[in-house]
Formats: structure tokens, sequence, C-alpha cells
């Protein structure tokens, strides 16, 4: 029965509905409002919106009024379309009224039954003439709804199904809007995660968007965005590979840059890939700077072993591959270290000496040091360049040059790692007990390596590394490849040596020829000599013999007094040549006593002295205060000092100045005699120790063949250095005995 | 008249000798070689021999061996143009060793020397 006040009632409802539906954003929130409007005019037990899912044969309860006990039909949970009330609102787009449903016509009605619920009404929610879901309702008693409820509801219905529609497309935009921010998150994470800088720029090269590495990389205090790609980069319009990347609009670009970072070179590689938007305009470029510093140093590890064989190929010297060996640990990327220091093992006087060392010795000067390594790109350029300057002499040199510990000190690291042959990793040296504080002090040590070098299991020296300057630490990796590198500078530094003990036994081999030579061409001519001086000795001294006879008796006689004198003196002449041929052919065995050389050099002054002055000769004397007594024959040393200073006196017929020097020189006792007389031209300095040979219209040439024999004779050395017209040094060498030597060296 | 008896294989230095001796009042004998040096003296003792040493046959340190193991009272002055013969210590037993010189002066001094010391003994 319906009266005026029901449709009023109805009415009302329908305008407070429509009310809720429009004030609200999603109609679940709004729902039980709906449901309790609905019950002022329609008796239900049970209301629910129902909704096409997404599958197009399935059903979604979008929302329900009472919480049932059921497991089916719950809030939000899918259910099959098929045999549903909702199938058939779709299919005849109309509403249906079930009246009891214990007849179980659809499929959902033995669960509604089950819950008590006995009869049904579902009215369609249509949206653009699409059936989207229905609006529900239930009650316990059968034969509940009725056509005046189904125009009630298809007055509100249109409404419902917009604002449904409309929060499904609110949430679905909320939905994606979450996505999207987790995925702007993930990427940021992910960019922020990769250990390459990465950067977007536009075309006037600017940045407009970077990650943090990219400051990191390029040291820059601020964000990247809003800089100009040249300011970060520093690079030129030729090689920019953003500007390539641009002109192009497709492919990578790829640029390599070097830069300084905590005192370590760094390798930066940066590509550039072009980005086009939708149009298939290039208006953005991505740029990634990767850092490969870790790739070069791998690949310099392979080529340090190669670079280093190579120089040394060339080079035989063996300072030379000294330094080259320690150049290789302290430069490049492979080793790197700060500072090395080169210690070989005297097996004569079982110790280990420092050799050489390369690196800084302060920070100041390690500063200028790794600028001047910056210089050079790649480390065959800085071999070369330290084959070219020589060593440095630096400070760091000259104390490790200072530094020998006996083999047999088992305290001392060096000598530790020696005998133990194993490379050792000292990560604090003023507490480890295998330090001393000694060799600590003297080198600054902190953190250090020292590696054996080795040839045929043979401990033949030791590398000493650190990192004093940049205080990197020393990694086992490290401390790895520069035993390996150890293995091939302990050969080229044992094939150098080898090369050198070979040199010197060819010179030594060489003189001991040329003195061979010398003392069978004296021996020779000596025998030749002394025939002949006998033989012509005999008819000399009958001659001036009878001549001196012939003087005596023909006294009165002037003619023949005169003739016969010219007789007997030319005879003297002869015979005093024949002399000293006969000191020549038979020198005697030097009879060695112990003698003070400038004692000898003072009588040998002192009996020359009148002659010397007689022909304007001034001597200067400097004679050393510390000359040790030597073995000499001191006759035979003194023949060589008279012949030395007639041959000088012979060079300044017009005088001049003589100066004689004795001194200790390098383990030999050192006599010379400087004339400033005319000196001797190249081609005849090379013939003035042959005997017989002379320029000079008397004399016999035997005097510094006779000089040389002597000296020779006493393991000494006679050499002339001589400048024409300025005059002559002539040199004599004598060895200290072993016993003085010994003496000294104590 | 003291005799003295020169061993010398050079015909004019003999010669020389001959006369030069001659005339300080010396008897002087000659023997051109060793051998002839080693009968002389047997047969006839001198009072001083003057010795070369190289010279045809026997030489003169032989000579002298087999002369001082005879009769080792003869003085003997060797007089060569050798230095290096000083070296052989056969030389050493002689009583002087002069290197021949065109200059008498020396030899003459010695064979002087050697007879006063043989004088007084």
């Amino acid at each position: 029965m319906k009266t005026a006040e029901t449709y009023e009632l109805q009415r009302d409802v329908v305008d407070n509905i429509h009310r809720i539906i429009a004030t609200s954003l999603d109609i679940k929130d709004t729902y039980a409002n709906i449901a309790a409007e609905l019950r002022k005019v329609i008796d239900f037990d049970r209301v629910s919106i129902s909704l096409v899912g997404e599958k197009k044969d399935t059903a979604i309860t979008y929302v329900i009024s009472t919480t049932y006990n059921g497991q089916v039909l719950r809030e939000g949970e899918p259910y099959p379309l098929k045999k549903s009330i909702l199938e058939r609102t779709i299919a005849t787009g109309r509403p249906v009224i079930i009246e009891d449903t214990e007849n179980k016509e659809f499929s959902t009605d033995a669960v509604l039954l089950q819950e008590g619920i006995r009869s049904r009404l579902s009215v369609p929610l249509r949206v653009k003439g699409n059936v989207i879901g229905s609006i529900n309702l239930g009650s316990k008693r059968p034969n509940n709804f009725f056509a005046e409820h189904v125009h009630l509801l298809e007055q509100i219905s249109p409404q419902l199904a917009l604002a449904i529609e409309n929060t499904i497309l609110f949430r679905n935009i909320r939905k994606s809007e979450e996505r999207l921010r987790w995925e702007r998150d993930k990427l940021q994470y992910v960019v922020d995660a990769l250990d390459i800088g990465i950067c977007l720029m536009d075309r006037e090269l600017n940045i407009t968007w970077a990650n943090k590495k990219i400051s990191e990389i390029w040291n820059l205090h601020e964000s990247a965005v809003g800089m100009a790609c040249p300011v970060i980069f520093h690079c030129d319009d030729i090689i920019c590979p953003a500007r390539k990347a641009f002109e192009r609009g497709e492919g990578r670009f790829h640029d390599i840059k070097v830069l300084t970072k905590d005192g370590r070179r760094r390798y930066i590689e940066n590509v550039a890939i072009p980005i086009r938007d939708h149009d298939g305009d290039v208006k953005r470029v991505l740029l990634l700077s990767i850092d490969i510093t870790d790739r070069e140093k791998r690949i310099h590890q392979l080529s340090l072993l190669t670079q280093l064989g190579d120089a040394l190929q060339y080079t035989l010297q063996l300072d030379k591959v000294f330094q080259l060996v320690l150049t290789c640990v302290t430069a490049g990327h492979a080793l790197g270290f700060n500072r090395a220091l080169l210690f070989l093992v005297n097996k004569e006087q079982d110790a280990i000496c420092g050799k050489m060392a390369v690196g800084p010795s302060d920070p100041d000067e390690a500063r200028r040091a790794w600028q001047e390594v910056s210089k050079y790109q790649t480390l065959e350029g800085l071999l070369k360049h330290v084959v070219e300057i020589g060593p440095l002499d630096s400070r760091l040199d000259i104390k490790t040059k200072l530094i020998a510990f006996s083999t047999s000190d088992e305290k001392e690291t060096v000598v530790r790692c020696m005998r133990e042959k194993i490379p050792l990793t000292i990560k604090d040296a003023h507490n480890d007990p295998r330090v001393t504080a000694e060799f600590r002090n003297a080198l600054g040590l902190k953190e250090f390596v020292c590696v054996p070098l080795m040839v045929k299991s043979e401990v033949t020296g030791v590398i000493v590394a650190d990192n004093l300057y940049t205080g990197e630490p020393i990694t086992e990796e490290h401390a790895h490849i520069l035993s390996m590198f150890a293995k091939s500078a302990a050969l080229a530094i044992d094939n150098a040596e080898t090369y050198k003990e070979l040199e010197d036994k060819i010179r030594q081999l060489t003189e001991t020829r040329e003195k061979l030579l010398r003392s069978e061409r004296l021996a020779a001519i000596g025998e030749m000599a002394a025939y002949v001086a006998h033989e012509i000795r005999n008819p000399l001294t009958t001659i001036g013999g009878f001549a001196r006879s012939i003087e005596r008796l023909g006294a009165n006689n002037e003619k023949i007094s005169t003739s016969s004198k010219i007789i007997v003196q030319e005879v003297q002449r002869l015979e005093k040549i024949l002399n000293s041929i006969r000191d020549f052919s038979k020198p005697e065995e030097p009879q060695k006593t112990k003698t003070q050389i400038n004692k000898l050099m003072e009588d040998t002054l002192e009996l020359t002295e009148g002659y010397l002055k007689e022909i304007g000769i001034t001597v200067y004397k400097e004679l050393g205060y510390d000359l040790p007594e030597v073995l000499v024959d001191p006759g035979q040393m003194k023949q060589v000092f008279l012949n030395l200073v007639k041959n000088a006196a012979e060079s300044m017929p017009k005088g001049g100045t003589l100066n004689v020097r004795t001194c200790v020189e390098n383990g030999s006792i050192k006599i010379d005699f400087a004339d400033t007389g005319e000196g001797i031209p190249t081609e005849v300095t090379e013939k003035i120790f042959m005997p017989f040979f002379t320029t000079k219209s008397y004399g016999t040439g035997v005097g510094l063949a006779l000089s040389q024999k002597i000296v020779d004779d006493h393991e000494g050395k006679l050499s002339v250095f001589s400048e024409t017209g300025r005059g002559s040094i002539f040199s004599i060498r004598l060895p200290l005995g072993n016993d003085e030597r010994g003496r000294k060296r104590g | 008249m003291i005799t003295i008896l020169i061993v010398e294989d050079d015909k004019n230095q003999c010669l020389l000798y001959r006369h030069e001796l001659s005339e300080e009042g010396y008897s002087v004998e000659i023997a051109r070689d060793g051998k002839e040096a080693v009968t002389m003296s047997k047969l006839n003792p001198p009072d001083l021999i003057v010795m070369d040493i190289n010279m045809p046959g026997m030489d003169g340190i032989e000579a002298m061996g087999k002369i001082l193991g005879e009769n080792n009272k003869i003085p003997i002055v060797i007089n060569t143009a050798y230095s290096s013969y000083k070296d052989n210590f056969m030389t050493w037993s002689a009583d002087a060793y002069v290197v021949k010189s065109s200059d008498l002066m020396e030899l003459k001094k010695t064979i002087k020397t050697v007879l006063d010391k043989k004088k007084a003994s």
C-alpha cells in the first residue's frame, strides 16, 4: 500500500543517496550511509555491489553490508560469473528478482541460502550502456522484493554506477602513481648503487640530471646538475664524445681521461649515448663516466714485465738495470709504490748492502716527482726517460747506499727476508719485532714490504718498497705482484752482473795480453841488445884503450893529442849507451823492502836539484802526509823517479815548472810528475813507452820503457796524460800491499 | 917481477892489455881461451889472473873453477863486457869483478888492490 508519505520518503531517500554519492570520492567509504538510507524504505537484510572482473568470466563482490560466516562471498573476492545472478543481469540488461533461493536458480543461491537469505533483487549498474555490475539486495524472507523496489534502485543505479566507475578510475590512477613513484625510486636506487657516474645533458651541453657518483669521480663538491659538460670533463671540442653523440645521433662515443685524485692517477672512460624522444629527435645525451683504473691496472700489470724485459734487452749496464727495476716498482699502476730500495748480497763480505733507491726524500720532493712523472702517459715513455737522465742521486739514494747488514744479523728485516726466501709485509714497523729501530728510523718506515730477489733458488738481493707519502695500504695483491716482478728483476740483475764480470775479465785479459806482449817484445829486444852490446863493447874497449895510449904518447903533439881525445870521448859516449842497454836487457828482479815513497822522492829531487836549477826549472812538491810505506825496490823505483824527472826536464829546455805530487787514491799510491813543457802529440804518446823510441837527438829511448818495465814488475801502472803546448803528466800508481789495505779497512 | 895472466880471446884486446899493463911494470902472459889458461896457470902459476868470461871452447867461469880447484891462492879478477854475471854465484869466488871499459884505470886500480891484499895476507 502506497501512500503519499511513502513516496515522499522514497524521494528523500533517493535525494540523500544522490547527495552521498556526489560528495564521496570512494563509494566504499560512504557505502554504509547508502545502505542506511535504503533501509528506510526497503526491508532487506543484506546489500552488496558486484562488479564484472577484469577477466570477463569472473565477478567480484565489490562491497557487502553484512559480514557473513561464509567463506565464499567475501569483499573483493572473485567468483565465477557463470550461472551467477550478475550473468543474467548483464545478459538481459534488466533487473532480476529471485523469489525463493530454495529454487536454486543461480550458483550463488545455494551459498546465500546457507547464510539464511531466501529472496534476492539484482539491479544492473550501467555506464555508457555497458553493465559494469549490479546492486543486490537480500532478505531472510522469501518473496520480499517487488517492482517498486526495482524502481527505487533504478533511480539511484545510474549515479551509483558512475560513482563506482569514477572510484575505480581514481584508484587506478593512484595505483599508477604509486607504481610510477616506485619505479622512479627503484631507478634512483639502481643509479646510486652503480659504480658509474651517469648524467643527462641537453643540446647546450648543460647537465640536467646526474647521480652522486659523477660528482665523486670528477671531484665536484656539489651536484653536477646545472653545470656545463666542458667544465666538468675538461675536454676540447674535437674529442668531446657528447658533442659527437648529438651530431651523429646514434651509436656510442668513447673517450678516456686521466686525472689525479688523492695523489693517485685514475683513468676515467666517458661513454656518450644519444637519446631520441618520441619524435625521433636527439634532445638529450646520456653520459656515463666509468672508472677503469683497475682495468688499466691489470693491463699494466700484464705489460709491466714485458716492458721491463724490452727495456732490459738494451741495457746491460748494472746501474741502469738497477734503476729500471726500481722505476718499475715505483712508476705505473701495476705496483706504483712511493719508494723502492734495492739491496744486494755481497758474498765475499757476507753482507747485504744498499745499492740504490728510487723515490722522493720528503713530501715536497714527492709532489714534484709526481708532477714530473705525470708527464709520461705510459710506463714505456717514463722508462725511456729514466735511461736518458741517468741516476738521480737523491738523499734517499745516498742514505740507502750507506746501509749494509751482516748476512748473519737475523734481527734485520732485510736479512730475514733474504734467509727465509719469502716476501715479508710489515704492517706496523713501530710495533713489529722483525724491524729494528735503526733500520726503521734510517728510512722513516711505517708500513712496507720486503721481497727477495732469487736466481736458481739463491737469494741475490732484496727489494724494499713502501707508500710513505700516500699512506696507501700494502695489499696482499701488491706484495704478490712485487714478488712476481722480483723474479724477472733478479734474472735481469744477474744477467747484467754476469755481463759486467765478463767485461772485467775481458779487460783484465786484454791488459795481461798487452803486458805480455810488452815483456815479450822487451825480452826479444833485450836479448838482441845484449848480444850487440857485447859484440860492440869488446872492440870499443880496444879502440878506446889504444886511443888513450896514443893520447898519452902524443901529449906533446897537439894534433895527435886532440884527435885521440875526440876518439876517447866518442867511445865514452858509446859505452854510456851500451851501459843503459845492458841495464835494460837484464833488469834485475826487484828486491822489495818497505819504503816510504816520499823519502825516495826527496832523495831524487835532492840528486837533481842542481841540474834542474841550471836549466831554470822550479820544483813544487806536494807530498801526501798519510802515505803508508809500500813494498818496492828502492833502487829501481828511484831509477824510475830519476828517469821521469830527467824526462820532464828535457821537455822544458827553456825552463818551467815541475810539480811532483804523491797521495793515496783508490787503494793505491799515486805519484804525479807534471811539467810545463811542450807536451807530447797524441800519436807520439802511444809510442813513448816502446823501447828505443825517442824524439830526442840524444838519448837511447830506453828510459821510459825501462821505467814502465820496473813499474810493471811492481804490479803498478805508469801512464801519461799530455796536452800539446801545455805540458805532460806522468803518473805512477803503486798498489798498497794487501796488509795495508786490510789495515785501512779495519 | 909480478906476473899477470890475461885470459882473453880478442887478439887486439890482448895487445892493449899487454901494452898497458907492461907499462905499469907487470910481466904479462896471454892465454887465448879457458883451456890454455888452466894449463898455463898449472905449469907456471902467475901472481894474478885477469879472466874474460865469454870465450870459445872453455869459458872463463869453467876455467876459473878448474884453476881455483888446483890452486886457490891465485887471485882472479873477472873482466867482462857483461855486468849480468855478477848474479852468477860462480863469479863470487873471484876476487874482483870489473866490467870492460876503454878506460883501463879501474882495472889497473883493482889489480893493484887485489895484489896488495894478497901481499898482506
